[in-house]
């Protein structure tokens, strides 16, 4: 309850009374909370936008691909449910999915709220709660997403614990939800999976601008150092700590206790997963090693003098993987104790001679400023002992290969069924080159190794045959550099609301890629040489990296790191997906003058009509990437997941047969009208990196697109269409509005089409289109689907 | 080849083993009700494209050809309905039998899982690895032989 004491209140003579204050609130602080006017649902609440998810729900329909027939979540199970039958608890199979799904989504968010968390509470307690947010003169809307669903705007790392607070209490009522015997309706868990995922872009806004602030990170720099990136950093005449995970604490003390005893040109820092992106943000000499699919071989190939991981993608047999080969392994996060003593008291010396000698396998430190001391000295002592030679000798894997009986237990055990046999037969006979097609996919799972009946290091035999291929794949990566600066909006804005910038794509997330990691370059390569936009973080930013064309050169290096047509932006880790997001809500505020302050449903709307951004995760793997595309969801950005996608086991898409789905209200002509499918999926699978990159393309479409705009747009998705399904696209007539949206070029052609085979009535004198499209093209068309924003700017 | 199952899964209701010739019967009987759902394998495996292509030309059966499967099959002049992965479910009027093959296993593993639990049709995969989710495959074959089979079948309807 607020109250307001207007001219003070008078406390006489009481006793036994008290007073419990929540927040003082002051007033200059009441007159900063009318920056601008409210909107509908500040904070909301699990219900409160579920009207938005239902109407996009509506059009874009779930689907569903179980992985088991069963749910075992209680004890009255499990329970059968083939065929959507219902189970003891009156659950269906539908919602028992939508279900599972919402628990990804908890998963993912709730690990990133947590990461934002750790670093809010060990920011305040070293910089004070009044540090301020400041992220340069360029960027006046610091925090869209957080604007935008809390209707605050931040001024210091303190406002940050607020914005936590409500997180948290959301995702633990989202949490409440699943326990057995509650919701009914496949629809409203979905509508949970999707506030949760609007909840993760929150979550890791706030992480991504605490550390910015905090450790002067780029600040939308689009001239970030250039970073280096492969495998082949990790060999080093020097001693190398290597971290791995997604929080930047234990790294950046370790980078600091190098820095202040002058031993940052005797000792690397190189990384794993997004540690190491969030490290050579700190400081651009940190290695980029690569991903969660290196980590085993990293380890494996005995070069790290000692191993630090903080949370998230780092393997549950870290610990043991070290042991077998002597590496010294500091664990620093409650999230993986891995086992440990905590020494975090200890006196640090002690600690490192306990992990020199080979006392201790590992330890947990839990302050970070005592990683770095421990860390740096530990790897130089062990250094002086590092093995050799790497995997192992040439002797060794003749002798492995020579084990093999092509039994296939490998080959089916393996997420890709990559033939290992087939490799192992070839290597027999001395040929070892199919090892290096199978390291270009291969995720270094080690799944092989244990359903190998022979106890083949099957890992590591694949890592010596195909080492020197894999030392080579070593480039550059753009250093993250966190938001998109609003003068950059203002540039394009309008361009890419009008479709005269076709597009703003975005590879994320992790690297469980079906084919060779070289695919996420060709696919992006394609869209930067059209002049899209490519925006990237994570995984698919470090993977970006490292492959060079004839010239020796990397995207990183070919393309600006400019927020524009043709430029490659890498916004950094995990977190600063946030800031794609964050890019297209600031088009809607910048550009259209919408406004942000907890007005969700308008702005995610408007994204939806005519912000032709998609998302690309070509590997996903963990529960955050499932987190992180639903809140893409909700916000109306489709995604694009890999093959491997289809484990998160639903899609979001819509039908085109459904004409009465399709639909807006144009605020211009007051009517209710049928409009053209288009975006017409939410969440797709694609199988082929050529499948993806035509649905790219095809979901960059947008209601909104000017004729100009519909025109380029189309011209990319028929070409690519052609030159890589061999074909036209089999819908590209249902985005015709006018002949001015046909490409130029394929003008006639594209005619006499619409009109032999769809039966469209064309003037071929002015070459105009008569009859046949499903709406005429409205420069002023204005399309929403949500009845208060209609109202709002209705006249 | 060995009686395993990729990526195993926790199936109640698993596929009925087959092999090519009953179910080129099927074919001759329900050629008109049956489609041949094709994935993105093609475009790696020539071997494959060409024995689909000549299975697609003796049978005569439709094809919707999705992940970039379409190019390889138009090059060798067989006439498909190009779709992507998100669009098959708008093909699949007036059809009850789908056919897939040239898929990477855990994908198909999700497409008849939906199939399965959600859509009243047949569905058999001709694929390499057998696929419990179908409701007929071919079992586990490291080779091309049992699609030959088929194709050959065919031949002698």
């Amino acid at each position: 309850m607020d109250i307001n004491i207007g001219n003070g209140i008078i406390i006489d003579e009481l006793r036994n009374i008290t007073i419990k204050i929540g927040d003082i609130v002051d007033e200059e602080a009441l007159r900063d909370e009318e920056w601008e006017e409210l909107g509908p649902t500040p904070k909301p609440h699990i219900l409160d936008l579920r009207y938005w998810d239902r109407k996009l729900l509506s059009r874009y329909e779930p689907i569903y691909m179980p992985v088991q027939d069963f749910c075992n979540l209680c004890t009255m199970g499990p329970c059968e449910l083939t065929g959507n039958k219902e189970g003891a608890c009156g659950i269906d199979l539908r919602t028992q999915k939508a279900r599972m799904v919402t628990i990804a989504c908890l998963i993912g968010a709730s690990a990133h709220a947590t990461h934002a968390r750790h670093l809010v509470h060990y920011l305040i307690e070293k910089f004070g709660r009044d540090k301020p947010i400041d992220l340069g003169p360029d960027i006046d809307i610091e925090a869209p997403n957080i604007r935008l669903v809390l209707g605050i705007k931040p001024k210091t790392i303190g406002d940050l614990e607020k914005v936590l607070n409500y997180v948290e209490q959301e995702l633990v009522r989202v949490l409440h939800t699943i326990h057995t015997g509650q919701e009914e309706d496949y629809i409203d868990f979905e509508s949970k999976a999707l506030h949760v995922g609007m909840l993760d872009h929150v979550g890791m806004e706030v992480a991504d601008i605490a550390q910015i602030v905090a450790f002067n990170y780029p600040k939308g720099d689009p001239d970030a150092p250039l970073i280096d990136v492969g495998f082949g950093v990790l060999e080093s005449e020097k001693p190398i700590i290597l971290v791995i995970g997604h929080n930047i604490l234990p790294a950046r003390n370790i980078d600091d206790y190098l820095r202040e005893h002058g031993l940052e040109n005797k000792v690397e820092i190189a990384g794993l997963c997004c540690t190491a992106i969030d490290t050579s943000r700190y400081d651009p000499r940190a290695k980029v090693v690569g991903t969660l699919s290196y980590e085993l071989r990293a380890i494996r190939s005995g070069i790290p003098d000692v191993v630090v991981t903080d949370e998230q993608c780092i393997r549950a047999d870290t610990l043991r993987e070290c042991a077998k080969m002597g590496i010294p392994l500091i664990a620093t996060s409650e999230a993986a104790a891995r086992g440990l003593i905590d020494r975090t008291e200890d006196d640090p010396d002690e600690i490192v001679r306990d992990l020199v000698s080979g006392n201790v396998k590992g330890v947990l430190i839990r302050d970070p400023d005592k990683v770095g001391e421990v860390a740096v000295k530990v790897a130089m002592n062990v250094y002086k002992n590092r093995k050799s030679p790497i995997y192992m000798s040439d002797e060794e894997l003749e002798d492995l290969v020579d084990r093999c009986t092509m039994c296939m237990n490998c080959v089916f055990a393996c997420p890709h069924n990559l033939r290992i046999d087939r490799a192992m037969e070839l290597a027999k006979s001395g040929d070892y080159s199919y090892f290096e097609i199978i390291e270009d996919t291969c995720l270094a799972c080690g799944r092989c190794e244990q359903a190998c009946p022979r106890n083949i290091r099957i890992v590591d035999v694949i890592m010596k045959a195909a080492y020197k291929h894999i030392r080579e794949k070593t480039g550059k990566m753009r250093a993250g550099r966190g938001p998109i600066k609003d003068t950059e909006i203002r540039k394009v804005g309008q361009p890419i609301v009008m479709g005269t910038i076709p597009g703003v794509i975005a590879p994320i997330g992790c690297p469980n890629y079906p084919k060779s990691r070289k695919e996420v370059s060709e696919i992006i390569e394609e869209f930067l040489k059209r002049k899209y936009i490519v925006v990237t973080t994570g995984c698919h930013a470090m993977d970006l990296g490292m492959y060079r064309d004839e010239e020796g050169k990397s995207l990183y290096e070919k393309y600006p790191g400019v927020f524009d047509a043709g430029g490659l932006v890498n916004c950094g880790s995990c977190v600063s997906n946030s800031h794609i997001t964050g890019a297209a809500i600031k088009i809607a505020a910048i550009f259209a003058q919408r406004k942000l302050r907890g007005n969700y449903a308008e702005i995610a709307d408007y994204i939806l009509h005519r912000i032709g951004a998609v998302g690309l995760a070509w590997g996903p793997y963990s529960q955050k990437a499932a987190s992180i595309a639903t809140g893409f969801n909700r916000l109306g950005i489709p995604a694009v997941v890999g093959p491997h996608g289809s484990k998160y086991r639903r899609g979001y898409v819509g039908k085109l047969w459904k004409k009465d789905k399709w639909w807006v209200y144009d605020i211009k002509t007051k009517k209710k009208m049928e409009i053209e499918p288009c975006p017409d999926c939410l969440l797709v699978v694609a199988e082929t990196k050529e499948e993806a990159i035509v649905q790219l393309a095809r979901l960059c479409l947008r209601p909104g697109d000017t004729y100009m705009g519909r025109q380029i747009k189309l011209t990319h998705y028929i070409e690519l269409s052609e030159k890589y399904l061999g074909c036209l696209p089999d819908d590209w007539h249902l985005y015709v509005r006018t002949e001015m949206d046909l490409p130029t070029k394929m003008k006639d052609r594209l005619l006499k089409i619409l009109e032999d085979e769809h039966g469209w009535k064309i003037d071929w004198s002015k070459k105009k289109i008569l009859e046949g499209p499903i709406r005429k093209y409205d420069a002023g068309f204005n399309p929403t689907i949500v009845e208060h924003v209609y109202d709002k700017y209705v006249r | 080849m060995k009686e395993k199952i990729f990526n195993p899964e926790f199936q109640v209701e698993k596929a009925r083993k087959i092999g090519p010739e009953t179910l080129a019967r099927i074919l001759k009987k329900r050629k008109s009700k049956s489609v041949l759902i094709t994935g993105g394998k093609l475009l790696e495996d020539e071997i494959l494209a060409d024995l689909i292509a000549e299975l697609v030309k003796k049978s005569g059966i439709k094809v919707i050809a999705t992940g970039g499967s379409s190019k390889p099959l138009i090059e060798r002049g067989i006439n498909v309905n190009t779709c992507l992965l998100s669009h098959i479910t708008e093909k699949l009027t007036d059809v009850n039998i789908l056919i897939f093959v040239g898929f990477e296993p855990y994908l198909l593993s999700r497409l008849l899982s939906n199939i399965k639990h959600f859509l009243n049709v047949l569905t058999v995969s001709i694929d390499f690895y057998y696929q419990p989710n179908a409701k007929l495959s071919f079992p586990n074959c490291d080779n091309y032989g049992l699609i030959e089979t088929l194709v050959s079948c065919l031949s002698d309807c």
